[in-house]
């Protein structure tokens, strides 16, 4: 069956799928931008507001304004989601298909598993990220004026670059996890890998505090690499050495994209052998 | 015109016992049989035999060790992609949709899935809920995890439907289904064969099997036993009746010689009934009219009173039973 098909069927089970929980959605996509600005605003707490401004300017090396910060802060809550969202789904989605729902049997006998794991670790994050970065364009368009769009839009094209490559990576471990291993309960893999990806990436705390352990994982992925893209974009207005992050990026991609083709086609073989 | 062909089928599982050793087993280990265009055909056996593997195989689901599996001519092996257009598969009907999407959802995802645009999906999808009696009961817009277990069943087959295919593969389509929706289900195949479409179906409903079939192929432990119409399968197991007679207790015992003397009589046994009578049974060989005709001879000349009489013709299960050499003959 074509690719466009698949395609087009995710299309139609995740808008389906979002008219129904659509409250669920909204509240997991707003939640991070207040932890987001929480995290950055946390140490007010133990000093004024200047003086955070003035530890973000010396750690980023760039001249703080309170909205600049809260423009960070934001901007970098939106990772949290996307990784959020990305992980979670795509592996419980895969989970769920094949081990709970059953549903398995419609892919089969419509498709390949190459083809649909692969959609759905494309097609998810590109619907994701977009939904759930939206809360940013009235954010910024209030703090930055018109200038605010044109930041989102920065924004989105790195983290769906980024969420794209999650969503690849996700396909992966979700198959291993569905196919190689007795995991009952695949969220509490999922829920573990989250924070780990975004501790070992510097988002909650300086990459100075995180173990040499989590930076390494998490130097596999986008997220690290995406963190410096935001804070380029963000703080420094698109400088030329936003391409050294977004080639990284690129080649992660291809890197994943190779894997999953290789591990889908064993275990779509695996599978019709029984 | 043969529509699906199986020849010399076999197929083995590898399952994995601890960390090192491997052990097969034999699902099928030579399986044939064909099935002509427009026709049903059962594909019975108890549990394990071989039945929803040789589906699974036929769906394309399941890759075969070896042997010639063909629909319409197109091999499932090599050609996976024109089979899969010209199937439509119900199996495990209890579950294999989404629970939180409706019926209608996942139908439409299907129809994309198997590359039907979206308008056409989803007039399908309305075309065959109606079909199926789903539309009737107001549940196509309701997730799937309120269906009922037949309910569920009506949108597998509305599924298999779904893309108007030649040939459908039906595994036990009414498992676990009340009178009325088995009814139903019965009634639709006869018309979808009526209309041209062939179709596989696995069972353990032998009444109802024996109601739609027109071919029947029994398998056991991975092998046929047996194949052919329902009645040809009747007579070749040589089941021809099933006698009871009741009886008094001082008849008994002639009754029983006259039965056992002049008929062809396969077992002959009897037991005394909670209301005092006593009821004679046989497994016979014979024709109808000659077992009625020695029954009154034994009345009217030998005086053998006959309180009650229940001449019952072989169903197909009798003789699934004796193929599988387990009838209980009393």
């Amino acid at each position: 069956m074509s690719i466009k098909g698949v395609l087009t069927a995710l299309v139609y089970r995740e808008v389906a799928w979002l008219k129904r929980f659509i409250g669920d959605y909204v509240t997991i996509w707003l939640l991070p931008s207040i932890y987001g600005v929480g995290i950055v605003f946390l140490p007010t707490l133990m000093g004024d507001v200047d003086f955070v401004l003035q530890r973000f300017s010396s750690l980023f090396n760039h001249v703080m304004t309170l909205t600049d910060a809260l423009v960070f802060s934001l901007s970098l809550s939106a990772i949290l989601t996307v990784v959020a969202v990305t992980v979670g789904d795509v592996v419980q989605t895969l989970y769920a298909e094949f081990k709970v729902y059953g549903s398995f049997t419609i892919i089969l006998e419509s498709t390949s598993i190459p083809v649909y794991v692969l959609a759905t670790s494309v097609i998810r994050p590109l619907i994701m990220t977009f939904l759930s970065t939206l809360y940013l364009v009235p954010a910024l368009s209030m703090l930055l004026g018109s200038t605010g769009l044109s930041l989102y839009l920065q924004l989105l094209a790195a983290l769906t670059l980024s969420s794209l490559v999650l969503g690849v990576l996700s396909g992966i471990i979700g198959v291993l996890i569905v196919f190689y291993t007795n995991v009952k309960r695949p969220w509490s893999v999922s829920n573990t890998i989250v924070p780990i990806l975004l501790s070992g990436s510097g988002v909650y705390i300086p990459l100075q505090l995180v173990p040499l352990v989590l930076r390494a994982i998490a130097s596999a992925t986008p997220i690290p690499y995406t963190v410096e893209l935001i804070q380029l974009v963000v703080l420094k207005e698109f400088p030329p050495e936003v391409f050294t992050p977004l080639t990284v990026i690129s080649m992660l991609f291809t890197a994943y994209y190779i894997v999953a083709v290789s591990i889908n086609k064993t275990v779509d073989t695996r599978v019709r052998r029984g | 015109m043969k529509t699906i062909i199986i020849e010399h089928l076999k197929k083995s599982y590898r399952v994995r016992e601890g960390f090192r050793e491997t052990r097969f087993i034999e699902a099928i280990k030579d399986v044939s049989f064909y099935v002509s265009k427009g026709e049903i055909h059962a594909l019975l056996g108890p549990n394990g035999a071989g039945k929803t593997t040789t589906i699974k195989i036929l769906s394309t689901l399941l890759l075969p060790d070896s042997g010639l599996v063909s629909i319409k001519g197109f091999d499932v092996v090599r050609e996976a992609e024109k089979v899969r257009r010209i199937i439509g598969l119900a199996i495990d009907v209890s579950k294999g949709f989404y629970s939180s999407l409706s019926g209608f959802e996942n139908l439409v995802f299907y129809g994309l899935l198997k590359g039907l645009s979206l308008s056409d999906s989803r007039r399908r999808a309305r075309e065959v809920l109606e079909l199926v009696g789903l539309e009737e009961l107001k549940a196509s817009d309701s997730p799937y995890f309120t269906y009922s277990l037949g309910m569920r069943a009506r949108l597998a087959i509305a599924k298999a439907l779904l893309n108007d295919p030649e040939v459908l593969l039906l595994d036990e389509p009414t498992l676990g289904l009340d009178v009325e929706s088995s009814r139903h289900v019965r009634e639709m195949l006869v018309k979808l064969a009526r209309d041209g479409r062939t179709i596989l179906v696995t069972g353990h409903n032998m009444h109802e099997i024996e109601i739609v079939s027109d071919t029947v192929t029994i398998i056991n432990k991975g092998e046929v036993v047996a194949s052919g119409t329902p009645n040809e399968l009747k007579s070749r197991v040589g089941l021809v009746l099933r006698l009871k007679v009741q009886t008094t207790l001082d008849s008994e015992p002639l009754l029983k010689k006259i039965i056992a003397d002049s008929l062809y009589v396969k077992r002959v046994a009897s037991r005394v009934n909670s209301n005092g009578r006593v009821e004679v049974s046989a497994i016979i060989s014979s024709n109808r009219e000659d077992v009625v005709e020695v029954l009154f001879k034994a009345s009217k000349e030998h005086g053998v009173k006959i309180l009650d009489l229940q001449l019952i013709e072989p169903s197909l299960e009798d003789a699934y039973l004796a193929i599988l050499g387990v009838l209980d003959e009393y």
